[in-house]
């Protein structure tokens, strides 16, 4: 009789040969990726061979009810995942409530459930998200937290390292931003999964080197697509917001690496956790007296600046600006030296705190009168500052900003010429954990 | 002088509370902070903040390395160093990039070169200029350094000053003529005068509100006259904001004196100048 197992990202089977399985002499076993498990489990069904599965050890999750309801094209994205057999990945525009769709397949199937997400902000937002609907705790593995639930969040970043130990423990896999997916260590995730289920959302499915083909195998291909035209005006915001996830370059990641790691090695070196911007706070205080934490969060504090100033985004908004060179344009980062360096290297009026009342009146006057068509601000959401309005607005973050601050900045953008207003973050990719302990506006 | 209450460094015991005094443990400290700022004249003041920063990441008490630094920009002279007005030569360059900004160097090279042509000044001190007027871009232009064991008493007497700005009652003994020292104490609140034996006793009631700034000039101005008298002595009920509690602080020259600055007579101030 063959006997199914799981370890370290494999479908390992004994006492016999299974479909997809190679022959794994060190093992004296067949092994097959952890994605072929669906495909395994079928065609040794079907052949009639007799097995004990062993694998696949899922947490036990509730029933889960909710009183979400889907709008028409919500519900036929729905239809569509379930027609591909509960696989595929949906596409639609920001805004158009994908997480909605989510929601509602987790609670149709009722099955443990891992969502994996880019950045911490989106943890929690999901976290949230999920217990407001079901009324259920929801487990995070993220960040170095380690709450392993029926339901659980993660970042690809975590779900990826813990590939070994959580593989077996879900049948259904929520990629949130799947286009990340395909990334050499991400598909890992896809990869090690025993999942029999996995539904990928995304408002932007390409990826530019072209890993949008390598979806269809890791989640299914796309099931169900709706571009901003299909819903314009009748669903969504009047702007769009778009989240661009840019790279640093080889040498901002090398320093960033070892900045971030100096105070990532001191925590664990102190066994510190950071789990909350409580614990984050403590920190801070505790560095009054403890010379060894203020370096260690100079460090943090220079990583983060790595992060947020990158090369990368600054020539990233050289481009939007010269591919919109007559729209009026608000550029957002809450960190002044940038501020001041935007300002410096691209000639683009600014203001900050320390600006005059009366330069910054000027400023906003020309920018409203169209003499000037960028502003590059760290306060223009701030009382007593009367913002014009834009029709893009370029956020600069470190990490992710929160959606209540980015819906805030969204109601002072109008569209032009029948366009809808954009709204654009910039975000640096795979710095997303130190965004944890980082108190955020809104 | 006083400090931002965030550098006010205290221990609280029984009841009591007294600032955390720099005593000559902290010459070291004193003397490394005045050759930083001995070292950066006629740079500018963020190489200043960076150097000082380094300081702070070694074993030494943030607090106290501010406190220190805040006293030491008192003996310096700030200046803006600018060919042309920053303001005027920011809002040419907007007004050359026609409000667009620049997307890549040779542009921004274009249009400075262009602006400077206008002032008549080169590109470069045109660049150097657009943001001359921002603090960390001031230079240190002169720094009349104290003594290190000066600048730890200017440091306690700043500390005293802080803390006596939520004093809630104070109680001032000396040997000398009531009118040295009343004169100072009235702007502070309503005086009980006593003399006995050649002491005077001044009790001050200081009312809760009123304005952290002028009450400090008015403390410093009457401390650093108490201090020069002889057997002084400076007795004080003071609301501890942080703890929301009262203390009692107290302050004897013939044991803390040569904790404070050495003054003569009205350290510096005499009826006639200051009123």
């Amino acid at each position: 009789m063959i006997r199914l197992r799981y370890e370290g990202g494999w479908l390992l089977a004994e006492g016999g040969p299974i479909p997809f399985g190679e022959y794994d002499p060190a093992l004296d076993a067949y092994r097959a990726p952890g994605i072929r498990y669906r495909d395994v489990v079928r065609e040794l069904r079907e052949r009639g061979v007799e097995f004990v599965d062993e694998a696949l050890r899922p947490l036990v999750c509730p029933r889960l009810s909710s009183e979400l309801k889907l709008r028409d094209y919500q519900l036929e994205a729905l239809e569509a995942w379930r027609g591909a057999g509960c696989r595929g990945v949906i596409v639609l525009p920001t805004g158009a409530g994908k997480t909605v769709i989510a929601l509602k397949a987790m609670e149709e199937l009722s099955v443990s459930t891992l969502v994996v997400v880019p950045t911490l902000v989106l943890v929690e937002q999901w976290r949230e998200r999920i217990e407001d609907a079901f009324g259920v705790d929801v487990g995070v593995v993220a960040g170095g937290r380690e709450g392993v639930k029926p339901i659980t969040v993660s970042t690809y970043d975590s779900a990826s390292i813990r590939a070994g130990s959580l593989g077996n423990r879900f049948e259904l896999l929520v990629f949130d931003e799947v286009h990340h997916l395909p990334s050499p260590t991400y598909s890992r995730i896809a990869l090690c999964y025993l999942a029999p289920y996995r539904l990928g959302l995304t408002a932007t499915p390409e990826r530019s080197d072209g890993g949008h083909a390598a979806l269809m195998e890791l989640v299914g291909g796309v099931v169900y697509e709706l571009g901003v035209e299909d819903l314009a005006g009748v669903y969504l915001a009047p702007y769009t917001i778009e989240t661009v996830y840019l790279p640093l370059t080889r040498e901002e990641r090398k320093r960033y690496e070892e900045e971030f790691g100096e105070y990532a090695s001191f925590l664990e070196a102190r066994g510190i956790k950071i789990e909350s911007g409580e614990d984050y706070r403590r920190l801070v205080v505790r560095s009054g007296r403890d010379p060894e934490v203020r370096r260690a969060l100079r460090a943090r504090e220079r990583a983060l600046r790595i992060a947020y100033g990158s090369e990368v985004k600054l020539n990233y908004l050289r481009r939007l600006m010269r591919e919109h060179p007559d729209e009026k344009m608000l550029i957002f980062t809450r960190y002044n030296d940038l501020v001041y360096r935007i300002s410096r290297e691209m000639l683009i009026p600014a203001i900050t705190h320390r600006t005059p009342k009366a330069e910054r009146e000027e400023i906003l006057d020309g920018f409203r009168e169209g003499r000037y068509l960028r502003i590059v601000t760290s306060r223009v959401l701030e009382e007593g500052v009367d913002v014009p309005d834009a029709s893009i607005a370029v956020i600069i973050s470190g990490t992710g900003s929160s959606r209540e601050f980015i819906q805030r900045l969204g109601r002072i953008l109008r569209k032009r010429r029948g366009k809808r207003a954009r709204l654009i973050e910039l975000v640096s990719r795979g710095t997303a954990e130190i965004g944890m302990s980082r108190r955020r506006r809104g | 002088m006083r400090l931002p209450q965030n550098l006010l460094r205290v221990r609280r015991r029984r009841g009591r509370i007294r600032p955390m005094y720099a005593a000559r443990d902290e010459l070291p400290l004193a003397e490394r902070l005045i050759s930083i700022y001995r070292e950066h004249v006629d740079e500018k003041r963020w190489k200043l903040w960076e150097a000082l920063e380094e300081v702070e990441l070694m074993s030494y008490d943030p607090k106290l390395v501010r406190g220190l630094s805040t006293i030491l920009d008192g003996h310096c002279i700030y200046q803006m160093r600018s060919l042309v007005d920053p303001l005027e030569a920011r809002r040419l360059v907007y007004r050359l990039t026609r409000g667009r900004g620049v997307t890549s160097e040779e542009e921004r090279r274009r249009v400075l070169e262009e602006a400077a042509e206008i002032f008549g000044i080169t590109a470069e001190d045109l660049d150097e200029s657009l943001y001359a007027d921002l603090e960390e871009e001031y230079y240190l232009a002169d720094f009349d350094p104290p003594e290190p064991m000066e600048l730890l008493r200017e440091y306690n007497l700043a500390l005293t000053t802080t803390l006596l700005i939520h004093a809630v009652e104070m109680d001032l003994r000396y040997h000398g003529h009531p009118d040295d020292l009343e004169w100072l104490c009235r702007p502070l609140g309503e005086c009980h005068v006593e003399e006995v034996g050649g002491e005077t006793r001044i009790g001050v009631r200081l009312p809760s509100r009123a304005r952290p700034s002028s009450r400090a000039d008015h403390l410093e101005r009457l401390i650093k006259a108490l201090i020069s008298m002889r057997a002084w002595s400076l007795w004080a009920v003071v609301h501890h904001p942080p703890s929301g509690r009262t203390y009692r602080f107290e302050l004897i020259g013939g044991r803390d004196g040569w904790l404070l600055p050495s003054m003569g007579l009205y350290g510096g101030v005499s009826p006639s100048t200051a009123i």
